[in-house]
């Protein structure tokens, strides 16, 4: 007898692929930002001007990628918010790849996407995975070809549906207005997303009358708030303007062949041509000229390669890492003010202080004579216990008091400071969220 | 400067934002808004606040936020670092490209505004540079992210 899903049920949990498949783009993203030396000190010795040509490549290389990754976090949200709308709960915690190089879930057999440290290649790859699709490419429903193809094949079951099948969870989505709070849980641009067009402008003296110059006029935004935002998904049109979102600022806006800007207003570029742009400047640089900017991260790090002494390292970044995705699986079950609190203090505190100043940090950590660096291997991490904030913490104390340099006073304290995942609840069934 | 017998009279973000005489980090100035110093707890950025009013601004966060440096609700909502350097501008919002610790000021006076309350000019018209803030604060003095675009170096 054959087995027919709804077509309700078709769209949830292919919606759960798209999430998952944005998940895994994360860590390949991020590993190659963190590769990266934004303010390198070693490319001086190159001389004016080329060491400005290649400060300023490493710093909009940064720039770039810290944008691309922002912008995927979005539309694992979007696609969370839209499964959530038709009565699904999303599930991240513990669905990042377990190990690299992967394919993305259900991209056709080849491609296989490495955790490594800038290069020509890596540009490569993440050309692939922002591929524009084909005018006449049909949609497909798994074995995809393009990421486009893939949410073509959403929109074809999200026209099947009607307004009302999209109406079963407002409150519990991630939006941009949440909780009593006047903030917003998504921002397209911050310090880390922009560039200088010149690093030569951090050697100008300020202006002493306007002293945010001449930073302020040297600033390139790689995202504009025009772009996309975290929409709330309670109909047919709004599931479809969000899909639409997420293919427009990876492939490029539809109705333009460049594939360059992500929207008709045309402010921002789309992924595929921010990385292209990089690729073609990265063609300028000598072997020696990319290793004054890079730390030396190794291909594909795992958890099992690491040496004994700094396993203890990896598992606390993993645990922050796995400990954020649960921080966003949970938000999904909350509303209000307790989502509020699990999720912009959270992930706000989780992904700026604590995950980022940790592996900031770890980087500068040599593993091997030829000169390769602890790097994070964005592992799963198996929580053994119903209470993983604890387990943190005890990685923590490991860490703090074998590496006070890596994870210093300042991150145990941030670490202290995340929401408790373990929910408890009040006898009226109202979620607390401790912190 | 040592600061460590003072007991602070009230917690603002920066230089020239106090609402009292006495109220600076050293407790000698003579009138609103000529403090030389913030008195909150300086912190490095985005969501390190201890409480209201006590956020910097304009590396992290969303419009609203960085639209209201000082000016913060509670306690983690707070855009960014604390105390605001002078070449800080905004990330994001009305006041993007724009300098933080101007709209601070801007934020600070339509309060005093609002209460009637005369104040002074800010010993500095654009607020403290980050030099400045090395020489008399904290020579440790950051301020966040990885881009160099603060003014204020580099955290990581």
């Amino acid at each position: 007898m054959e087995f027919k899903l709804s077509v309700l049920d078709e769209l949830k949990f292919h919606l759960q692929i798209a999430i998952q498949v944005e998940l895994s783009t994360i860590p390949i993203y991020l590993y190659t930002y963190y590769s990266i030396n934004r303010r390198p000190e070693k490319c001086d010795q190159y001389g004016p001007p080329n060491d400005y040509m290649i400060a300023t490549f490493a710093n909009k290389a940064g720039g770039t990628i810290m944008s691309v990754a922002i912008e995927e976090m979005l539309h694992m949200s979007l696609a969370s918010n839209i499964l959530r709308a038709v009565g699904g709960t999303p599930k991240i915690y513990g669905l990042s790849p377990q190990s690299f190089p992967t394919n993305l879930l259900e991209h056709r057999p080849g491609p296989l996407f490495d955790l490594a440290k800038l290069s020509v290649y890596q540009l490569n790859q993440f050309l692939l995975i922002e591929k524009p699709e084909a005018k006449d490419a049909p949609p497909e429903s798994d074995n995809w070809d393009t990421l486009g193809q893939f949410y073509d094949y959403i929109l074809t079951l999200v026209e099947k549906l009607q307004d009302s099948d999209f109406q079963h969870g407002d409150s519990y989505q991630l939006s941009d207005k949440k909780g009593s709070g006047t903030t917003g849980y998504y921002v397209s641009s911050n310090v880390d997303t922009i560039y200088p067009d010149n690093a030569v402008a951090f050697t100008k003296p300020i202006e002493k009358n306007n002293p945010i110059q001449p930073l302020e006029s040297s600033a390139h935004y790689s995202n504009q708030d025009d772009s996309g935002n975290l929409m709330v998904i309670n109909s047919k049109a709004s599931a479809k303007a969000a899909i639409t979102m997420i293919k427009d600022q990876g492939e490029g806006y539809n109705h333009d062949d460049t594939h360059k800007p992500d929207d008709p207003s045309k402010k921002e570029d789309s992924h595929w041509y921010k990385f292209n742009s990089l690729l073609t400047q990265s063609q300028n640089f000598t072997a020696d000229e990319w290793n004054c900017f890079l730390f030396q991260f190794p291909n594909n790090p795992k958890r099992a390669n690491t040496p004994a002494e700094y396993v203890c390292v990896v598992d606390l970044v993993n645990a922050v890492y796995s400990y954020l995705l649960k921080i966003t699986e949970v938000s999904y079950t909350l509303t209000g003010n307790a989502q509020y609190a699990m999720f912009y203090i959270g992930m706000h505190k989780g992904m700026i202080f604590i995950l980022d100043k940790l592996i900031g940090n770890m980087r500068y950590t040599a593993i091997s004579p030829d000169g390769t660096v602890l790097a994070p291997t964005f592992e799963n991490f198996p929580f053994q216990t119903d209470d993983p904030k604890q387990e943190l913490l005890a990685l923590c104390d490991t860490v703090s008091a074998r590496y006070p340099g890596i994870c210093d006073a300042n991150i145990a304290q941030r670490i202290y400071d995340l929401p408790d995942v373990n929910i408890k609840y009040t006898p009226e069934g109202v979620a607390i969220v401790n912190f | 400067m040592s600061t460590s017998n003072i007991v602070y009279k009230e917690l603002h973000v920066c230089m020239g934002l106090n609402a009292c005489k006495g109220h600076d980090r050293l407790g000698i100035n003579n009138c609103a808004g000529t403090g030389t110093c913030a008195t909150a707890a300086e912190h490095s950025c985005h969501t390190l606040n201890d409480c209201r009013g006590q956020g910097g601004c304009g590396l992290y966060g969303d419009g609203d936020e960085q639209n209201n440096p000082g000016n913060n609700l509670c306690a983690w909502q707070g855009s960014c670092a604390v105390p605001i350097n002078a070449e800080r501008f905004s990330t994001e919002g009305d006041n993007r490209g724009q300098s933080v610790w101007l709209r601070a000021r801007k934020v600070f006076e339509a309060k005093m505004d609002a209460a009637g309350r005369q104040y002074g000019p800010s010993p500095m018209p654009n607020g403290p540079t980050t030099a400045w803030l090395k020489t008399n604060y904290n020579s440790a003095f950051v301020a966040c992210g990885a881009s160099g675009m603060s003014g204020g170096g580099s955290c990581i």
